[in-house]
């Protein structure tokens, strides 16, 4: 056995503990993945998008790896972290916090299915926190690409370009894996604040993904609704930052020393 | 549409808050800046007349009153119908300050408090 071969090894049985469980068949072209992190700005802009559009739920994911928590709605179980989709748009929506151990069978299994569905644009969606967040009345959106086609769509629709630094968690795994496996991905993140639920970055990101999409897409309603959802989303937030603080998610705030 | 929307995030709720006195513990950050502490608290719902705040050089505790009720539905047995109509905190302050000299602001639902450290600093000349 080579040296580390065991640890390969474990990876992938946790790839392969992963189940997108498909209640029926996703016929959209483009995917956005919010899940909970900074100011919970995906989650937030997820499930404004789901509702909004009136999109249906189509799988459910489910893993031993995940936490041991199942949703009830309308009295039936379900898996907390699933895709919703009409026949343009899908969205992967978790209720739970996606833990370090999880994040790469995750992407791994996500980007695989991406794939399969023989994706043209795959949307990682959050926020980068900003110490003057208070400050700001519009927060703007910056962008990271894999390709760069897509970099000339985010500078087209002027999101101001990611240029160098860190990102922890979910997203940066997901851009390289989509990297990888030749798929375009875009990741976008709206100047947020860090530990509270951020309704005004998510409307910022969902302008932003509306103009990429060329979707109309009304903010209106999250913006009026911004102070219940920052009471309900307070839970999830908290539980998000324990997580984050697990996978060290301050890096993000580091000056980055590069090698070019 | 928004009924659902907040749902989504309500249904795992946990008991960082107190059914007898209705009242919900905020979301809050700490910051340590030497010389001074910096606390924030999200308080949506919340207007400035309705917050008070109070100090003693090493407790700091903020109560603060919702416009309106918030009630729980759409959740579980548990939790459906139950109404929070106040914010509650008590922080152990991490080091002692001087509450006279405590300034604090309210903008968009977040409260700043800055809390100047009582430190007794001594410059030490290098030879």
């Amino acid at each position: 056995m080579k040296p580390f071969e065991f640890l390969e090894k474990m990876d992938e049985k946790k790839e392969n503990m992963i189940e997108i469980k498909e209640i029926s068949r996703f016929e959209g072209n483009s995917i956005i993945l919010g899940l909970p992190d900074v100011g919970l700005v995906g989650s937030i802009a997820s499930a404004h998008l789901i509702d909004q559009l009136k999109l249906k739920e189509i799988a459910e994911i489910n893993s031993d790896i995940f936490p041991p928590i199942v949703v009830v709605h309308k009295h039936r179980p379900m898996s907390p972290i699933r895709i919703y989709a009409n026949n343009e748009i899908g969205v992967v929506i978790s209720e739970v916090p996606i833990s370090p151990d999880m994040i790469n069978p995750l992407m791994e299994s996500l980007t695989e299915w991406f794939k399969s569905n023989k994706l043209e644009l795959v949307i990682s969606i959050g926020g980068i926190p900003h110490p003057n967040r208070l400050e700001i009345d519009k927060p703007k959106v910056y962008g990271v690409s894999t390709s760069k086609r897509l970099d000339g769509v985010l500078r087209k629709n002027k999101i101001e370009m990611f240029e160098d630094g860190l990102i922890v968690g979910p997203s940066g795994i997901m851009l390289k894996k989509c990297m990888e496996k030749g798929i375009n991905a875009v990741y976008l993140m709206a100047e947020s604040h860090y530990k509270y639920p951020d309704p005004g970055a998510a409307a910022s990101i969902i302008n932003a993904i509306s103009k990429i999409l060329k979707m109309k897409i009304d903010v209106k309603l999250l913006l009026e609704k911004a102070e219940e959802i920052r009471i309900t989303a307070r839970d999830l937030m908290k539980r998000t930052e324990d997580v984050m603080k697990k996978m060290e998610k301050m890096h993000e705030k580091e000056i980055p020393m590069m090698y070019r | 549409m928004t009924d659902k929307l907040p749902r989504i995030f309500g249904r795992v709720f946990s008991w960082s808050h107190n059914i007898h006195t209705k009242s919900l513990e905020p979301l809050i950050h700490i910051e340590d800046l030497g010389d001074e502490i910096i606390i924030t608290m999200d308080l949506p719902y919340v207007r400035k007349e309705d917050i008070d705040i109070y100090l003693t050089e090493r407790i700091l505790e903020v109560k603060a009153q919702m416009c309106r009720k918030y009630r729980c539905e759409g959740l579980g047995r548990i939790q459906k119908g139950i109404e929070f109509e106040s914010f509650h905190k008590i922080i152990e302050l991490p080091s002692n300050i001087i509450p006279e000299k405590a300034r604090s602001r309210f903008k968009d639902g977040i409260l700043e408090i800055r809390l100047p450290k009582r430190i007794r600093k001594r410059k030490i000349d290098i030879k």
